[in-house]
């Protein structure tokens, strides 16, 4: 933070929707209430691969239903997610098929007067199946020949013949490989294999949709994306833009699930239409549990290096099992090379990554989408490596990572850009002095039935995907900033604040430029037809891309406001500043040098608006041209029990750098719920599918979807957050990022510590305690790695519930 | 079928014909307009759909409504009194306790249920107290954090008025 | 077919006052007791039951007590488990059933559900029929007789399982109350359980109950649950206990043949092969604990 004096940045305020939310009177998607609403019912498919012979609707209409099959709904194949350009889209949904992918496929709605006689209408409706083979995991996708998931799909509108249900690959290569390991010393190769883990939103996602007389439809969808969600609903429903309106709510969680536009979306828009009237549907959890989840990986990662630990080269082949389609498989297998590349200096790097279809969930984004997947094996092997050359691991980290003035790769190799700030050497000697970093002992060292052990990880994330070069990934903000009548200010923009506190962000900086009091800025409710486009809330840009193109925006109105006033005063624009009177708890404009010499924003508004000048408004685009990277380490204290291999986290101290830190309190939240997510990954999250079945063996109930609860960890005291003492010189008023990289490098942090404790290192997550028993059992007292992933899939192959617990 | 019952919902009656099918949380919801309380999960293991029942802590996704007939029910919607936010209420504003804010009315409810029979928990009280309700956003430490805030405003208030 | 979020599912209700109208109630096809909801609610809106009528027996008032009578505990059918976990004689005579209460779900749960519920839900890893079993307890079981519908049959506990989710009670019946008896001066029970997380279903639990005399077990239960179709006892091990002198190394070697008596599965909470490796500590832990009570130590 460059020494200023801010007078709301840095500070804690009460979060502008702080009151609605405590009181209840937030309206979430779920809160939506029409006039005439019907509440709708999404019909699933009971098998993971099948196709339909025939629907017979006639119960359900008895009953007075709306019902929707296949037929009812536009054919175009299209993406969920328009993150991408178009040329980097694959295309493989329809909004209802009657090619079912997976337990859970939607295939009809049905809608009626109350979600009862809905959830009735929809078992009315009689199906006749087609069964075919299902895939459950990669090596089994990848032998078929025939009765594949996809068969023909579409690359932009290019039509591409799916083989052996490979979904789609990428290659990267950087320098000779073979060189730079040849003149490794030390070269530590493994497999890594991260779980398919599910967002678990506390709101599953929904939508209501209203059709309007002129044709065209208003939306209330649970999403982060709005404006995406509106251009895909024009596109497939064929109405003219100008009829979509996509109203942006508070939505119940995201962390990813909601970048893409999810088919309950669609599926609600179809149904309102058909019904000609409102209609509404909410997922179940159940539902929730089969829509969407977090990418799994399998992949080896090997790493070469020199005996004074510098890294040489490095190679990684990594298998993705992105579900039942495609939500953004080419641009995670293109992330995952991205963050390898970024977290240290590879002279020569390859990169092979395949992403293979099968009849589970469709995996989308997820909190650091790919880095906490990438930065577990990458950080796992430093620390090897670290062990292997007799080297400090702290000093290795620094020697060799991506930081100050380097070039970096950001998101995948077509996102690159320079880095200006980087508290890194600060994050990792702090945090290190803080835990007790140098006082840990040697796992050899170690004794007792209860275990202790210290482990830490480096990691970053992107702050959005700005680049010099338009890449693959689109990234833009629309604004529009308006000085009221009164001096107060609206801010109109599509971004959407997932409960972070980005808004709140771009708030503080407004009122920072113009010297305005935090209550005078408002955040105007935002739906598509009043704003320009903005990508979404994603990549952990929220603050910097979006709050930084509110900010750029600000300046712009303050500029027109303060040519008002340079009529007023009589004095030249540029001599004119801004500040907060705090007597008169008002903006006020003066000028430099000449304080007595001055006038509220009020005045100047009145004053405009009076003699017909007009309001100082202005609205643009802006797109950031930096992705500067925000840096997180974690030292993590863990108690290991050695006789039932169950975990306890004792102490975390959490080290951001994210430059000018605007809402430190949020800020910290931010830290403490991606420690909180990143560990429950690190020990117990996944889903898996029953092969005989095709359902998820948690039946799609939270009963067995199990996350941390706040029993599960340590005390507010025992949780240390401090902040590195930057400026990023290209982020507004210095702030960076910190979303996603608040968790990526957790689940690496616990299983380092977890080594520390038990002398092994754990390269498949979830940790579990049946893990590290069966680890203990094999290897008592030796530090080695455990067991490689199965052959099949990477995943444990559990058999098929027989009885519940 | 239908019975006729009278839910009692923050000092207001509402006399109703509900089917034994029924939800509590449903009938809160849709046809009582108190959007307030939520469905999380709709098995009992996310206390997002927490109300107090005769002041204790029970879920309404797992009570069927014509069992709650006379009962004195407070939704979240309830512990606002003339426009003054609860302590807890406020609480959880000041100390950053709310992300998303779906998991908040639960949580503030259990609370609620805690400080009224236990003025001065400890942390690991507290933690148990809301062990039934699950946050996705918080990591729960500045949900405790509010809560011990809560706590201590409380015992202040009561300080002031003796 | 009913969903998390709605029931779909028609049925009718009754709201009995007294345990005659609910046993009356109960004769009907299809009629089941509907008590704290936390089991019932969750099988009908994962279509695992389709009752055509539930019977409300939570305003009976008659059934919700805890008592102390004469030499044993009575706790009528409708106590909700957060009574019972803090009543006062429960707290002082029986600490491990609380210690077992407290771990079911959340605050919310136990001011819901019911202890007669939990037993009748059956389920092969609930929290409470281990140590109910080891401290001997009771059912008392009505309904279904013609002659005298209210007539209560006591059943020990250990008769009651007889499956998965499955007790021996015929359409009709309902358990109107649990008794369990006052343990004697030098005894001690204690509960274990490991689940994944704090709010979970247990992997694995057991209870223990020992009572001494002088330095010598006198005699010995232990219980289990997720490891069989049902709440087990481990007659193995309580014979190796009987009337031995107790050691460090008899409770090891003793748990050691919990193998004997259970058959744990794989399932999505746990494995077999931990669930077996966990059952021995967990029993020495729980014998530990009785013992060390028996000996009035806290």
């Amino acid at each position: 933070m460059r020494d200023q004096k801010y007078r709301f940045l840095g500070k804690d305020f009460p979060r502008k929707e702080g009151r609605a939310r405590v009181t209840g009177r937030e309206i979430y998607p779920s809160d939506v209430v029409l006039p005439g609403m019907l509440y709708g019912k999404i019909l699933r498919s009971p098998h993971p691969h099948a196709r339909i012979k025939s629907i017979d609707f006639s119960d359900a209409e008895k009953l007075g239903a709306a019902v929707l099959g296949p037929d009812d709904t536009p054919k175009q194949p299209f993406n969920v997610r328009q993150v991408s350009v178009p040329r980097s889209t694959y295309k493989d949904w329809r909004i209802l098929s009657d090619h079912v992918r997976q337990v859970g496929d939607p295939f009809a709605a049905v809608a009626a007067v109350t979600e009862e006689l809905a959830e009735k209408a929809a078992e009315a409706v009689r199906v006749q199946w087609e069964i075919l083979p299902a895939y459950f995991g990669i090596e089994q996708a990848m032998a078929a020949e025939d009765n594949l998931i996809h068969d023909k799909v579409y690359l932009q509108d290019r039509e591409i013949t799916i083989q052996n249900n490979i979904a789609c690959t990428r290659e990267v290569t950087e320098g000779d490989v073979e060189k730079g390991f040849a003149e490794a010393d030390v070269i530590v190769e493994n497999e890594f294999i991260t779980p398919r883990v599910y967002h678990c939103q506390m709101e599953p996602r929904g939508c209501t949709c209203r059709p309007e007389p002129d044709g065209g439809i208003t939306v209330w969808p649970s999403t982060q994306a709005l404006h995406n969600t509106r251009i895909l609903l024009g596109k497939l429903f064929d109405i003219s833009l100008n009829k979509v309106n996509v109203i942006r709510l508070t939505g119940g969680g995201h962390f990813g699930s909601g970048i893409h536009t999810n088919p309950v979306i669609l599926i609600t828009v179809a149904l309102a239409l058909k019904a000609g009237k409102p209609v509404k549907i909410l997922q179940s959890r159940e539902e929730d549990l089969y829509d969407h989840c977090r990418y799994p990986t399998r992949y080896t990662l090997k790493i070469g290096a020199k005996k004074d630990g510098t890294l040489t080269a490095g190679e990684m082949k990594a298998w993705v099992d992105i579900g039942s389609h495609h939500v953004q498989a080419l641009a995670f297998l293109g992330v995952l090379a991205g963050w390898w590349h970024s977290l240290y200096r590879l002279p020569s790097l390859r990169y092979q990554g395949v992403a293979v279809y099968t009849n589970k969930a469709p995996t989308c984004a997820m909190q650091g989408y790919g880095a906490p997947q990438v930065t577990f094996g990458v950080e796992t092997t430093m620390s090897m490596l670290a062990e292997r050359l007799d080297l400090d691991p702290i000093e290795l980290r620094l020697k060799n990572y991506v930081g100050l003035g380097e070039i970096f790769w950001g998101q995948g190799p077509t996102v690159r850009s320079l880095i200006h700030s980087d508290g890194v050497r600060e994050l990792l000697y702090t945090g290190a002095e803080k835990i007790g970093w140098d006082h840990r002992l040697d796992p050899a060292m170690r004794e007792g039935r209860l275990r202790r052990g210290i482990g830490m990880a480096r990691g970053f994330h992107t702050s959005g995907t700005g680049a010099p070069v338009p890449g693959e990934v689109k990234d833009f903000t629309t604004v529009q900033v308006k000085v009221n009548e009164d001096g107060s200010i609206d801010v109109l923009t599509a971004l959407m604040d997932h409960g972070g506190g980005t808004l709140d962000a771009a708030a503080k900086l407004v009122a920072e430029e113009f010297g305005v009091p935090f209550d005078k800025v408002g955040i105007s409710p935002a739906d598509t037809r009043s704003t320009g486009y903005d990508v979404c809330t994603h990549a952990t840009r929220g603050v910097y891309c979006g709050a930084g193109a509110v900010l750029d925006v600000a300046r712009d109105t303050k500029r027109i406001l303060l040519e008002y006033a340079s009529r007023i005063l009589n004095a030249p624009v540029d001599s004119l500043k801004t500040r907060l009177d705090e007597t008169k708890n008002e903006g006020l404009i003066y000028v430099e040098g000449m304080p007595e010499k001055n006038i509220t924003i009020r005045e100047v508004a009145e004053t405009a608006m009076n003699n017909d000048w007009g309001t100082a408004i202005s609205a643009r685009s802006v797109r950031k041209v930096n992705c500067p990277p925000a840096y997180t380490t974690f030292f993590v204290e863990v108690e290991v029990n050695m006789d039932t291999g169950m975990v306890r986290i004792l102490r975390v101290v959490a080290g951001s750098d994210a430059g000018t830190v605007i809402n430190p309190a949020l800020a910290k939240g931010q830290l403490q719920g991606g420690f909180y997510r990143g560990a429950g990954m690190a020990l117990l999250e996944d889903t898996d599918y029953d092969p005989k079945t095709g359902l998820l063996t948690n039946r799609g109930l939270l009963t067995d979807y199990k996350m941390l609860g706040a029993v599960d960890l340590p005390d507010p005291e025992a949780f240390e957050i401090f902040f590195a003492h930057t400026y990023e010189p290209t982020g507004p008023m210095g702030a960076k990022g910190i979303g996603e990289a608040a968790l990526n490098p957790v689940p690496a942090a616990v299983a380092a510590a977890i080594h520390n404790a038990t002398g092994i290192w754990f390269t498949k997550l979830p940790i579990t305690p049946e893990d590290i028993l069966r680890a203990l059992g094999g290897r008592q007292g030796e530090s080695s790695q455990s067991e490689p992933g199965s052959a099949e899939s990477g995943e444990e192959p559990r058999p098929a519930v027989t009885q519940r617990g | 079928m239908k019975i006729a019952i009278t839910l009692k919902v923050n000092g207001k009656d509402y006399p109703l014909e509900v089917k034994p099918n029924e939800i509590l949380l449903n009938v809160l919801r849709d046809r009582l307009g108190l959007m307030g309380t939520k469905y999380g999960c709709g098995i009992g293991e996310c206390g997002a759909c927490t109300v107090l029942l005769e002041g204790r802590a029970i879920l309404s996704c797992q009570t069927l409504a014509f069992t709650a007939d006379g009962k004195r029910i407070t939704t979240i919607e309830g512990l606002e009194k003339n426009g003054s936010l609860d302590p807890l209420q406020q609480a959880f504003i000041d100390e950053g306790a709310v992300q998303c804010g779906y998991c908040t009315p639960g949580m503030i409810l259990s609370a609620k249920a805690l400080l009224d029979v236990k003025p001065d928990p400890t942390n690991e009280e507290i933690k148990q107290a809301i062990r039934g309700n699950l946050c996705r956003c918080t990591g729960y430490t500045n949900i405790v954090r509010a809560i011990r805030t809560a706590s201590v405003a409380i015992k202040d208030q009561g300080r002031k008025t003796k | 077919m009913s969903s998390t979020r709605v029931i779909s599912l028609d049925f009718e209700c009754s709201t009995p006052r007294s345990l005659d109208e609910a046993l009356e109630a109960l004769n009907e096809e299809g009629a089941q007791v509907l008590a704290g909801g936390t089991d019932l609610i969750n099988n009908i809106k994962t279509n695992a039951v389709e009752p055509r009528r539930l019977v409300y027996i939570l305003g009976i008032a008659d059934l919700d007590y805890v008592t102390v009578q004469g030499n044993s505990l009575s706790i009528g059918a409708g106590a909700r488990l957060g009574d019972i976990e803090h009543h006062r004689q429960v707290v002082s005579r029986f600490p491990a059933l609380c210690e077992a209460i407290d771990v079911i779900g959340g605050t919310q749960i136990r001011n819901m559900a019911t202890l007669a519920g939990n037993i009748c839900n059956a389920s092969p890893g609930a929290d409470t029929p281990p140590i109910l079993l080891v401290l001997d307890a009771e059912v008392e079981i009505c309904g279904a007789n013609d002659a005298s519908p209210a007539q209560r049959n006591r059943l020990p506990l250990g008769g009651f399982f007889s499956g998965p989710k499955k007790t021996v009670l015929k359409q009709g019946q309902m358990v109107a109350s649990m008794t369990l008896p006052l343990p004697p001066e030098h005894s001690g029970a204690a509960f274990r359980r490991l689940a994944r997380v704090s709010l979970d279903i247990a992997k694995i639990n057991c209870a223990a109950y020992i009572e001494r005399e002088g330095d010598r077990i006198r005699l010995a239960r232990i219980a289990l649950g997720s490891v069989a179709p049902t709440p087990v006892r481990a007659p193995t091990i309580e014979s190796a206990l009987e009337g031995q002198k107790c050691s460090e190394r008899l409770l090891r070697q003793a748990s050691e043949l919990v193998a004997e008596d259970i058959a744990p599965i794989d399932d999505v909470r746990s494995t077999a092969a931990y669930r077996r490796q966990i059952a021995s500590l967990l029993v020495r832990e729980a014998l530990q604990e009785a013992w060390k009570r028996s000996r009035g130590k806290k």
